[in-house]
């Protein structure tokens, strides 16, 4: 799950840089993730993962990096497999 | 009944007079971290030392290219101790752009931090910078100083001269050349900001006041300022906090935040996904906002969830930091048109003028000019700009007075209001920040497949607005070309230009609209663009209509 979140941050980050690298652990907002990147990311995960997201869960330190993007959604019981026939 | 303290001529001394008043009261926090005013006091003096041990002199730029910590805000203070005037730099934007600055500028010394070690350490080679403060590197090439060997130095106030004066600080800004402008300001011109705005709204050393934006954004000198002049607490919100609503609206809570200063933008957003029906904010006495328009229905549904909060539209160009504000009444309907920018802060005065300078008849719209103690000095090593901008009036007395052109059109109503009219040239804000549409044109006719640039700025329906571009390619007729997409176009604009000037939209086409002049038609363009946007977004309420999904949820258009 870890990696289908990676490539997709990296391909949302490469609109504009096409060298970047996102480790587990960076600061997505620091390597500039901003606030429409984050809208697109909850609808991508819905769509992945068939995970809705409420407001107050997207705090910095379950959304702030790859990593803590990961396990948040493994204690919302998505898994890697889910839905994948619908995936982009 | 405190006695009346003695009257600052230094920025600094704003934080030496508390250190001696009251050591421990805390002067900044940042999640868990804080500095008291004796501590910061000692330490922006060591940074200082440093600096003056180091080789910088009086009147040198120092530059502060970081993301937020508390050590940066220790080092913006030790900058103009040392009589030297701190350059904020944003630490997001593209290398290109950072070099710039740094050779604009002359900047030999540069504050760095963790997340912008790589591009500094890439930087000082290339630039030829003599110290890096704030990190440490094994590279022989590039002197560093890490923090724990500033503090090292003493904690005396450093011996040199500095006057009100003296620059303090340069506030980088978009110019429509391609070459950014740098608003020079004095220890003055920052304090007179920092003193009238502190009284304005009653701050005092009990208040814990919010920073939100980022330090190169010129929004951030009012808490930075104000709050020091009075002693308050400044709670600085890490730029992941002010970009994920909820977590924002957690940390206000925690903190007991009383001031927040931001954007329409960022407000919105704390609305909309904060979950404030959660949280207690009772102790946020004042929400002031500025920079661009605010809706008025997020304003007003923002304003009955948060009853007990006083709303305030802060307005002022970057050249003469603050100059109205106006206090909102009560929440706006929708009859009211947007907010005023309303009435002149104390010490403060206008003119509103036509194209050859007269006053236009009350009521009528014209530019305005202002006089002010704010007032920079000018534009850094750009004269003709500066003299542009200024204009000369004898008063009374036979004194010559210098007033600032704004650029910006207003309106002085009957109710003693002023309002916003637009822009007499083509700087537009997206999402708060200033943005020169000609700077864009020319970065993006500088790539080489390009022949023709036209950058205009669309209303996104949010009171703010999107940037976007119609390009027209060298050799596109005889396909000589080799082919460019939209997409190497934006990120070749993102090599010179910050995120938020990169258009959303660049539109690749064969030939331009054009006037009867034969120039490229921007009013066609724009209503092409206008119409386009309304009907997207008839086609999403069509789609969520037919379908029955979810209701139509605002988007997060950025900041």
């Amino acid at each position: 799950m870890e990696r289908i979140l990676k490539d997709y941050i990296e391909e949302q980050l490469r609109e504009l840089d096409e060298e970047v690298e996102v480790e587990a652990h960076d600061n997505l907002v620091l390597i500039g993730f901003d606030s429409v990147a984050y809208v697109r990311l909850l609808a991508f995960i819905k769509r992945r993962f068939g995970v809705q997201i409420p407001d107050t869960d997207v705090t910095v330190e379950q959304f702030g990096t790859v990593s803590s993007i990961a396990t948040y959604l493994q204690t919302r019981g998505a898994a890697a497999g889910m839905k994948s026939g619908q995936g982009p | 009944m405190e006695v009346d303290p003695a009257p600052l001529t230094l920025i600094p001394e704003a934080i030496t007079r508390t250190a001696k008043r009251d050591p421990d009261h805390l002067a900044f926090r940042m999640i868990g971290e804080e500095i008291s005013y004796g501590e910061l006091d000692r330490r922006s003096n060591s940074l200082a030392n440093m600096l003056l041990d180091r080789g910088v002199s009086h009147g040198d730029r120092v530059g502060l290219y970081a993301h937020k910590s508390i050590s940066l805000f220790v080092a913006l203070h030790g900058i103009m101790k040392a009589g030297a005037a701190y350059v904020p730099i944003n630490p997001d934007a593209p290398a290109a752009y950072v070099r710039h600055i740094l050779e604009e500028c002359e900047i030999t010394h540069l504050v760095v931090g963790q997340t912008t070690r790589k591009p500094a350490l890439a930087l000082a080679e290339d630039v030829g910078l003599e110290l890096l403060v704030g990190i440490e590197t094994a590279d022989d090439a590039v002197m560093v100083v890490p923090y724990d060997e500033v503090w090292r130095y003493s904690s005396a106030a450093p011996d040199v001269s500095v006057s009100g004066d003296d620059l303090a600080y340069i506030i980088l800004t978009s110019g429509s050349t391609g070459r950014q402008k740098g608003i020079m300001h004095t220890h003055r011109s920052g304090l007179a900001y920092g003193e009238v705005a502190a009284a304005t709204y009653g701050f005092h050393s009990g208040d814990r006041i919010a920073n939100h934006p980022p330090l190169n954004f010129d929004l951030s000198l009012l808490e930075l300022f104000a709050g020091i002049v009075v002693g308050a607490t400044i709670v600085i919100i890490p730029e992941a906090h002010a970009r994920l609503p909820a977590s924002l609206v957690q940390m206000l809570e925690d903190e007991q935040v009383t001031v927040l200063n931001a954007v329409p933008f960022a407000l919105a957003q704390m609305l909309h996904r904060g979950a404030l029906e959660e949280r207690d904010l009772s102790a946020l006495r004042w929400i002031l906002f500025g920079g661009e328009v605010f809706p008025t229905k997020d304003l007003r549904a923002l304003m009955q969830r948060l009853p007990d909060t006083r709303f305030a539209n802060v307005y002022g160009p970057a050249e003469v930091n603050g100059v109205t504000y106006y206090i909102v009444p009560e929440p706006p309907d929708d009859t009211h048109g947007p907010i005023p920018i309303g009435v002149l802060y104390e010490g403060m005065r206008a003119l509103v003028v036509d194209e050859a300078d007269n006053e236009v008849a009350a009521g009528a719209a014209g530019e305005l000019l202002i006089h002010s103690p704010t007032h920079m000095i000018g534009y850094w090593r750009q004269p003709e700009l500066s003299a542009r901008s200024t204009y000369h009036r004898v008063d009374a007395a036979g004194m010559t007075e210098r007033w600032h052109r704004t650029g910006d059109m207003v309106e002085l109503g009957e109710d003693g209001l002023f309002r916003l009219r637009g822009r007499k040239d083509r700087m537009i804000k997206t999402r708060g920040h200033r943005v020169e549409l000609d700077e864009i044109e020319t970065v993006l006719t500088g790539h080489d497949g390009v022949e023709q640039a036209v950058v205009y700025a669309v209303p996104d329906g949010e009171g703010s607005q999107q940037v976007e571009a119609v390009v027209t390619l060298r050799g596109a007729l005889d396909g000589s070309t080799e082919s460019v997409e939209p997409t190497d176009l934006k990120r070749y604009a993102a090599l010179f230009l910050p995120r938020y000037a990169v258009p959303e939209l660049i539109r690749i086409v064969t030939s331009l609209p054009r006037t009867s002049t034969g120039k490229a038609d921007r009013v066609a363009l724009l209503d092409q663009a206008v119409h386009r946007s309304e009907e997207v977004t008839a086609l999403q309420r069509h789609h969520s209509a037919v379908k029955q999904v979810d209701p139509v949820r605002k988007p997060w258009n950025g900041f």
